[in-house]
């Protein structure tokens, strides 16, 4: 039996304000595999990503990854955790006052990758990323696109086994999306399990991939080569 | 910790640095005046000591007979002297030593003298000290013997100076805890706009997997920086300070009749200071990161 890449089981939280961000969901996703997360603001997919990173902990339930139960993990153990991920946010979060090639080297650093392996994996990044040209401009000089793929080739630097995207082509053109997509899917493709939370329905109808929908904190659709469908209360109309 | 992660958080410091600049200098020039006030205290009681110390290795009691002892009496003096403890040598010195001795001292104003003899001046014991605390008891005892006139010991005075000496280190050691406090709250708040200015930046390093030391190190590394970087400006205004100021005092002195005071040449005082500035430096550096790192920087 294949070991689940991520699997969340009855996985309950809620916030100190009584807020009840997931009620009992229960999911899990196989190596390789590529999943689309959607569903309204506050329907709890934020928080499944932030659980993942252990940015907050469950309140009660399970959540694994390759077989390690991570809601049990101390302090000093997550580090290790998110290094098993690359990470991609609507908003890049890169580091503006430092170059293309030194953002996707700072994330090798940062797990202590050694300078000739820096030098000779960044290359290789930036040409899978199509920002070979750009290595030594900073991100304030780039275009949206640009700065996302930068933030795609970051967050494969390091060959993580998981890739988490959170509306990675919310603040990007349709055209520009449609190729960010790609770079998805060739990351996919070379075996990266991918987890995307997104309102892009266009894309996802197009990639037909597996949707999980979620509402009120609940799982309410999982369907295999899906397509996406519409939340209650979605405002969302990409 | 590696080689490249100590170059890693010292090059990122030294960057930090650059960004903080205004307040860099602020802490680096309160570690600076704190030390430099440190150390001049501290040279001050180095130099007593030194002098005190001096003192104490001649530390002598002289014990004079009346003038009109009997040489039973000067013999009962001398063997309460001789059963004595803490007195390494005696010198026994007759009225006509003595006397000799005065001429010495008087040198052209000897003439004084002429109309006088040995009879006026009085026989003595110079007692040497093994160790300058027995000389307090001994005067105590000496000063009760039959015959004795009186007991005179300069080491008193050098205790009396040892005093000053303490006195001036607790002094020191509460100007200098005062000072570090000091010092170490502004480098905290150093560190603090350090890490409110990469804040986005630790949140990212974060995401990614970067340790809490790994996140950590780059400002410990600044705020070691600074304060080691301040108490060497510290000892360097030191070194100079303590230069003119002991060559001027020992030529004053000098030029006043006063020879006895001898200043410390300034390798022994650097030998002193220089170790306690750059430990104690990096230290109020990793306490001052420290403070603001837990507080501010929940990894």
């Amino acid at each position: 039996m294949i070991q689940p890449a991520i699997s969340f089981e009855q996985v309950h939280k809620t916030y100190s304000n009584g807020v009840d961000a997931l009620e009992g969901v229960s999911f899990s996703v196989d190596p390789g595999e590529f999943v689309f997360i959607t569903g309204a603001s506050g329907s709890g997919k934020s928080t499944m990503i932030k659980t993942l990173l252990r940015e907050i902990n469950v309140t009660s339930g399970s959540v694994s990854v390759f077989g390690e139960d991570i809601t049990q993990l101390d302090h000093h153990q997550i580090p290790f955790l998110r290094r098993q991920y690359g990470v991609v946010f609507q908003d890049f979060k890169l580091l503006m006052d430092r170059t293309v090639y030194e953002n996707v080297a700072f994330a090798m650093r940062v797990v202590g990758a050694t300078p000739s392996e820096i030098r000779s994996r960044v290359p290789d990044v930036l040409f899978l990323t199509g920002l070979t040209s750009k290595a030594k401009v900073y991100p304030g000089q780039l275009s949206g696109g640009e700065q996302q793929r930068v933030a795609i080739a970051r967050a494969v630097a390091n060959n993580p086994k998981i890739l988490l995207a959170d509306e990675p082509t919310g603040n990007l053109d349709p055209e520009i999306a449609d190729q960010i997509m790609d770079l998805f899917m060739d990351i996919n493709e070379a075996g990266t399990t991918v987890l995307m939370i997104t309102h892009a329905r266009d894309l996802v109808n197009k990639l037909q991939k597996r949707v999980i929908t979620m509402e009120k904190g609940k799982i309410v659709r999982d369907q295999k080569c899906a397509e996406y469908a519409v939340p209650e209360g979605d405002v969302h109309e990409d | 910790m590696k080689i490249k992660q100590l170059s890693y958080a010292v090059s990122e410091g030294i960057r930090n640095i650059r960004k903080n600049g205004l307040a860099a200098v602020m802490s680096l020039g309160i570690v600076m005046v704190s030390l430099l006030i440190m150390n001049l205290i501290f040279s001050v009681t180095l130099v007593i000591r030194y002098n005190v110390s001096q003192l104490e290795q001649t530390a002598q009691v002289e014990v004079f007979c009346n003038p009109d002892a009997t040489p039973e009496q000067i013999s009962a003096i001398s063997t309460v002297i001789y059963g004595l403890e803490g007195v390494s040598g005696v010198t026994e010195r007759s009225q006509e030593e003595n006397f000799n001795l005065y001429k010495e001292y008087l040198g052209d104003e000897a003439f004084l003298l002429d109309q006088y003899d040995s009879s006026i001046m009085s026989a003595s014991f110079v007692l040497d000290l093994s160790k300058i605390s027995a000389g307090h008891d001994i005067v105590a005892v000496m000063e009760k013997v039959d015959g004795v006139q009186s007991v005179q010991f300069p080491g008193q005075a050098a205790r009396t100076i040892a005093a000053v000496a303490t006195g001036l280190d607790i002094a020191n050691v509460v100007i200098t805890v005062f000072l570090s406090i000091t010092s170490a709250f502004v480098i905290s708040n150093t560190i603090r706009i350090a890490l409110m200015t990469r804040k986005r930046e630790i949140g990212i390093m974060r995401l990614i997997g970067a340790t809490d030391q790994y996140i950590q190190m780059p400002f410990s590394a600044e705020s070691i920086m600074l304060a080691v970087a301040g108490a060497v400006l510290a000892l360097v205004l030191s070194a100079g300070i303590y230069s003119g100021l002991s060559g001027t005092l020992q030529a004053n002195l000098a030029n006043g009749g006063v020879t006895i005071v001898k200043m410390l040449p300034l390798w022994r005082i650097l030998v002193v200071i220089a170790p306690l500035n750059i430990v104690l430096s990096a230290f109020l550096g990793y306490f001052g990161s420290k403070i603001s790192l837990r507080k501010y920087l929940e990894v």
